[in-house]
């Protein structure tokens, strides 16, 4: 058994310390990089691919600019939505997190809370995404919420926000932090890094720019925090071939995340319950937005003998929340035909881009409530 | 409550997980070796009990604890007892005990659902909608499994082909052992409380080479290929209208090895798992994809749950002793109950119903079909089986019905519209070599006659598929 040990651990250990060594998630030693500056109308701020996470923005941007009117908390399904869509003078800040869990919804309220920059209303986009009680199977994901915390601690540190008590706080443990250092997309993360390196370009684009000078291969933020993403992404795709990317991607991998297990967890259902009573006690008008999908998708959640209860369950327990708190609005667009989205006025299965983006905003806000 | 929920979920384990790994497996093994006698069995009872918490839902202990307290105390009862009358109300009592916990949790909604669906059709009726809701609960994971495990203990006991077991603990760790506890191998008491007995005289004898030789080759299986091939394939289910000819094929083919790979994969872990406590549990598979025939398929696919429906469910109903026309029925039964035992769904009674067609149709023109070429046997052998598993991954019946019309060219002859089939058609050669041409794992005798350089590429690949645990999915056959 000697050489199937040696070289089982000669390659994990390889991998092992090479993850260490480039820390792209920055959990071990880096430190992410910053924009110093509040970004005005015109500049948007370019990250670099890897070693960095969008909430270092939101947070710092957030604490540099006014009070907006509206903020909008969610995660990469809502990162579209930009302050052109409101109607003239209306002041957004998109504090949007791709990947966002309903923890990153919570310390994000958080962050607001004690940057001071309360607004009258808050755009809560909520998916089955956010909540399940099955981590088993976001374990891909989990270590975003580990994430969080070193983030958390480090902005803390920089006095980007005042050092709070987080009752969200996740227990960081060694355990896992150990087993990240035997990631696959982790370790993918870490080639990418080293090529990128190599190349040259892994820093060339960071920071504040032009929009018009943006290359179009990058992602980037307006200064309203709404998402400009890459020509790669946002290419013109055909019915077709946007179906081949759901197909493969998003029904094959994303949904995967659904699985027949997922419920509304009663821990979900608190930690939603204290931040909408939080936003009471702060008199904050919550609009929550139940985000549309893609028509494959949305077939595909509400016929698949799987997934089916989950949108129902979803959506009952969700609009529970209207009776209870009447600062609180409900705005269900799972169902891309009630808002007019297009198929093909999506990135893929469950990423609108702005154009359905702007209906979105128009058909809640004219059918449920004004401004 | 955030931070049990959280150690909750880094409990949360399968064989193909970081915690079971690296925390379960290691405490479990590390104080097993130290202890013997009735510790050694109360601690693996305990700890195999652990597993099914954290492996899915701690309720899921109570209808596997009714199971085994229920048997362990009517079995010796049974034994003791000479009246036939008592004799047949006591098997009836477990028999209801056991089926009932089965039927409640696995097919009363089907049944429900289905009487309702029924009476809306022809009478316009609705009803039935809160008894359908209390009734749609979460199925344990593994009771199909540890509901026959007992069943077979009982009805010998009935039979009086085995003894009552008389150590509480030596029984529960029958039901319960974690190796083979959520999918199998379904493993009959003479094959397990012997083991178990000896485990109790002399303590543990682990044999590390060859458990973990089987072990990593299923989590490699697991990981690297029913994995990889799942994510394809479900890209071609999920909307099987658009399926043209060739995907249709991709799909089922694709299919074919995504669930050999996962099951077995599961069979194999089992047993090399089994194997660090020094017990063998049996073979679950044997090459299945080299069978020559339906017949012969059955002998090497999921070889537990056939020899089980052979005994107690073919043989009782009378197998083949009175004449071909009962012999085809028995057949179509036991396939049918052998493809509901595997959901509650009637595509899979549909899918049973299937392969007892196949058995007869093998049966029908077994002296034509012997004397073809093997090469085409074995072929005409896997397409069969394949095309089979239709039933068997299809979403519903609508789906089934047009991917099958898609495969069978009723549909027209379409190159695939979607993607590029490169990637898929990759794996199924792969797979098709692998299944084809390599030799069970069963056969080898562990790391001591593995070639150096084989053990270094193993050690690579299992490193690989270490990388990949955090994204694993689930076993096919928990759900089962």
């Amino acid at each position: 058994m000697k050489p199937f040990f040696i070289s089982l651990g000669l390659c994990l250990g390889m991998v092992a310390a090479i993850t260490f060594w480039a820390d792209v998630d920055h959990r071990w030693h880096r430190i992410p990089v910053m924009p110093t500056r509040g970004l005005t109308t015109g500049e948007v701020w370019v990250w670099p691919a890897i070693n960095w996470d969008e909430r270092t923005f939101k947070i710092s941007q957030l604490a540099l600019q006014k009070t907006p009117d509206v903020i909008v908390l969610g995660n990469s399904h809502a990162a579209m939505i930009s302050t052109d869509m409101f109607p003239h003078q209306t002041t957004l800040f998109n504090m949007s997190i791709s990947g966002a869990s309903l923890e990153d919804l919570l310390i994000m309220w958080q962050v607001v809370k004690v940057s001071n920059r309360i607004p009258k209303r808050i755009v809560l986009e909520i998916d089955p995404w956010m909540l399940t009680a099955d981590i088993t199977q976001f374990q891909g994901w989990r270590k975003y919420s580990n994430y969080l915390n070193d983030f958390l601690h480090f902005s803390q540190q920089s006095g980007i926000v005042r050092p709070i008590k987080l009752w969200t706080t996740k227990c960081r443990n060694l355990f896992t932090e150990m087993t990240e250092l035997f990631s696959w997309i982790e370790f993918k993360s870490v080639l990418k890094y080293i090529y990128g390196l190599r190349k040259g370009f892994s820093s060339k684009f960071v920071g504040i720019i032009l929009e018009r000078n943006l290359p179009g291969t990058e992602q980037a933020f307006h200064a309203d925090g709404s998402r400009v993403y890459s020509t790669l992404d946002s290419s013109p795709k055909d019915r077709r071939a946007l179906e081949n990317i759901i197909s493969k991607k998003t029904l094959g991998d994303d949904l995967f995340y659904l699985t027949p297990t997922w419920s509304f967890s009663p821990g979900d259902d608190y930690r939603l319950g204290l931040l909408l009573h939080e936003m009471a006690i702060y008199h904050v008008n919550v609009l929550i937005i139940l985000p549309p999908l893609h028509s494959l998708e949305y077939n595909e959640l509400i016929q698949r003998r799987e997934y089916k209860h989950i949108f129902p369950e979803f959506v009952t327990h969700i609009q529970r929340l209207n009776k209870s708190y009447p600062n609180v609005h409900i705005c269900n667009t799972g169902n891309s035909a009630w808002n007019g989205c297009q198929d093909i006025e999506f990135y893929d299965g469950s990423h609108m881009r702005a154009p359905c983006a702007a209906k979105v905003v128009n058909y809640c806000f004219s059918k449920i409530i004004h401004l | 409550m955030l931070r049990l929920q959280n150690i909750v979920n880094i409990c949360n384990m399968l064989f193909n997980s970081f915690p079971f790994l690296l925390l379960f497996l290691p405490i479990v093994l590390g104080i097993s070796l130290k202890l013997k006698g009735q510790a050694l069995l109360i601690w693996l009872t305990l700890a195999s009990f652990t597993f099914y918490a954290y492996a899915g839902h701690s309720w899921f202990l109570i209808p596997m604890l009714i199971t085994t307290v229920l048997d362990f105390y009517i079995a010796p009862l049974l034994e003791r007892t000479q009246q036939t009358w008592k004799r047949r109300f006591l098997l009836g009592i477990s028999l209801i005990g056991n089926l009932g916990l089965l039927f409640y949790f696995k097919y009363s909604g089907l049944i429900l659902l289905t009487c309702q669906d029924s009476i809306l059709k022809w009478f316009g009726i609705q009803w039935g909608h809160q008894l359908l809701s209390f009734l749609s609960v979460a199925l344990p994971a593994g009771i199909s499994f540890y509901t026959f495990q007992t069943l077979s203990y009982i009805i010998d006991v009935y039979r009086r082909t085995a003894h009552a077991e008389k150590n509480f603990w030596k029984f529960a760790c029958f039901v319960s052992f974690f190796p083979h506890l959520i999918a199998g191998p379904l493993t009959r008491h003479y094959q397990l409380i012997p083991a178990l007995s000896k485990l109790k005289e002399e303590g543990i004898h682990p044999r590390w080479r060859e458990g973990l030789f089987v072990f990593v080759i299923g989590l490699n299986k697991k990981i690297l290929f029913a994995d990889r091939i799942a994510i394809l394939v479900d890209s071609y289910v999920v909307d099987v209208r658009s399926m043209t000819f060739m995907t249709a094929w991709l799909a089922f083919l694709g299919y074919s090895f995504q669930i050999y790979f996962d099951f077995s994969a599961y069979s194999d872990m089992a047993i090399g798992l089994a194997r660090f406590f020094g017990i063998e549990l049996p073979q679950n598979f044997n090459s299945p994809y080299k069978a020559l025939n339906p017949s012969d398929f059955w002998r090497r696919w999921h070889i537990t749950l056939s020899q089980w429906l052979r005994d107690y469910l073919y043989i009782p109903l009378g197998g083949n002793r009175h004449g071909t026309a009962r012999l085809l029925m028995n057949v179509l039964i036991t396939m049918f109950l052998g493809g509901l035992w595997h959901g509650a769904h009637w595509i899979f009674a549909i899918w049973g119903l299937y392969h007892g067609g196949l058995l007869i149709l093998y049966h029908l023109s077994q002296s034509y079909w012997d004397r073809t070429y093997i090469f085409f046997q074995r072929i005409i052998t896997f397409l069969l089986i394949s095309l089979g598993w239709i039933f068997f991954r299809a979403n519903n019946f609508s789906d089934s019905k047009i991917w099958l019309q898609k495969a069978l060219g009723l549909s027209g002859f379409h190159y695939p519209a979607m993607g590029s089939p490169v990637e898929i058609v990759f794996w199924l050669i792969l797979g098709l070599v692998i299944t084809q041409t390599l030799p069970n794992a069963s056969s080898f005798k562990g790391f001591r006659t593995l070639a150096v350089p084989y053990q270094i590429g193993l050690g690579a690949l299992t490193a690989l598929a270490v990388l990949f645990l955090n994204y694993s999915s689930r076993f096919l056959y928990y759900q089962f």
